[in-house]
């Protein structure tokens, strides 16, 4: 092997190992959630949930009134239900993930899906409500949702996808109580 | 030693010591400036003094005092002070410019912000220890507090401080700088803790009693 063969299969072999090292993951990507559906419904180990309907509003008003806040709300309509068992089946944490950021659906807004019991084989329809600023309004976002207080590890995270560009805009939206049977 | 003198102004004329000046004016061109616009100088600021409405920018969120009053009582967030102390409650709005929603108190998902209640608190009192940790709420909370990326939100939060902590009527705020990091050793590299570093201003507000 002549030198300048030599310098060359060094440099290759040092790509190589750079690529390697690059494509790997990283050790914890072994306890990651697992990422369940693509469309506008989904089901995993602990919730099925399907999207009904979007709405963006400037208003928000809670079903017995007390309680209204302006702002650049997206009201997500769904129907959830547990697959398996009723124990601890509720949706804690909804996610909105768009254009890289990540919201959550708003604490601030009472009469919501977030943290009702649901039921098996019965579908509980109800909202979930995120605050945002004033500049999304379009592009693809995913809905996350599952039934732990943080991104669970090895386990159904349920992912909803959601086109916001041509979402109908409200004035005032006001809200309703989740209501469980609508089938 | 004359000799010696004359025979360096005559190398310095030659004509082959050209590229020598060249080098010498571009490196004086770039030294010149940059101590004249101080690039000697400490790298450690003071913290900017700042005071009641006044924006405080760091790179991770944005915090604006609005009004700071001593209590004894919260109601609607069953908070009372106990003998010998005060609540001091807060009253600011906080921009989270990060890009993920973060709380105040409390972690939020995977990010540990740690605004306040922490050992090394990113919106901290000076001078004046509380006694308990921390509490922060909005109007109509019912939950923990969840600032979502790029949404201003008004809260609250109020500290339990001694009685007479405050006898000119004012209180600072130091607000400090952060950078997120991930990866803690315990936890998992997907989990965030927002680590503080350099002060970003110094808040004087007037405490209403």
């Amino acid at each position: 092997m002549s030198g300048a063969r030599r310098w060359i299969a060094g440099a290759a072999l040092v790509l190589c190992a750079g690529l390697a090292t690059a494509l790997t993951p990283p050790a914890d990507s072994t306890y990651d959630e697992f990422l369940v559906g693509d469309g506008a419904a989904a089901a995993g180990r602990t919730l099925s949930a399907s999207l009904t309907g979007a709405t963006f509003a400037r208003t928000v008003v809670s079903s017995d009134g007390d309680w209204r806040a302006d702002g650049h709300w997206l009201i997500v309509e769904l129907t959830a239900s547990a697959p398996r068992s009723e124990v601890d089946a509720e949706v804690v944490l909804a996610t909105l993930h768009v254009g890289g950021t990540v919201f959550q659906a708003s604490e601030r807004v009472p009469d919501t899906l977030a943290k009702r019991q649901l039921r098996v084989g019965t579908d509980t329809a109800g909202v979930l409500v995120f605050e945002l600023p004033d500049d999304v309004t379009d592009g693809t976002a995913q809905v996350r949702l599952s039934t732990a207080y943080s991104t669970p590890q090895l386990d159904d995270v349920l992912v909803l996808s959601l086109p916001l560009d041509d979402l109908p805009a409200a004035s005032l939206v006001e809200l309703s109580e989740p209501m469980v049977g609508t089938r | 030693m004359r000799a010696g003198a004359r025979r360096l102004v005559r190398a310095l004329r030659d004509p082959s010591s050209i590229p020598l000046w060249i080098a010498a004016v571009a490196a004086l061109a770039v030294a010149v400036p940059f101590v004249a616009f101080g690039g000697l100088d400490p790298a450690t600021r003071a913290p900017l003094p700042r005071g009641t409405g006044d924006a405080v920018r760091t790179s991770l969120y944005e915090v604006t005092v609005l009004h700071a009053e001593l209590t004894d009582k919260i109601e609607e967030q069953y908070l009372s002070a106990d003998d010998g102390e005060d609540l001091l409650v807060v009253t600011a709005v906080i921009e989270n410019l990060s890009d993920v929603p973060v709380g105040i108190v409390q972690t939020v998902d995977r990010v540990r912000s740690r605004l306040a209640g922490s050992s090394t608190p990113l919106i901290d009192l000076v001078g004046v220890e509380a006694t308990s940790g921390p509490s922060a709420w909005r109007d109509e909370s019912v939950a923990a507090v969840v600032l979502q990326p790029r949404v201003p939100a008004e809260v609250r939060i109020a500290w339990p401080v001694p009685e007479g902590s405050f006898p000119d009527g004012s209180v600072a705020i130091d607000v400090y700088d952060a950078v997120a990091q991930g990866g803690q050793v315990i936890l998992s590299s997907s989990a965030i803790t927002w680590q503080r570093t350099e002060p970003a201003a110094r808040v004087t507000v007037r405490v209403d009693p």
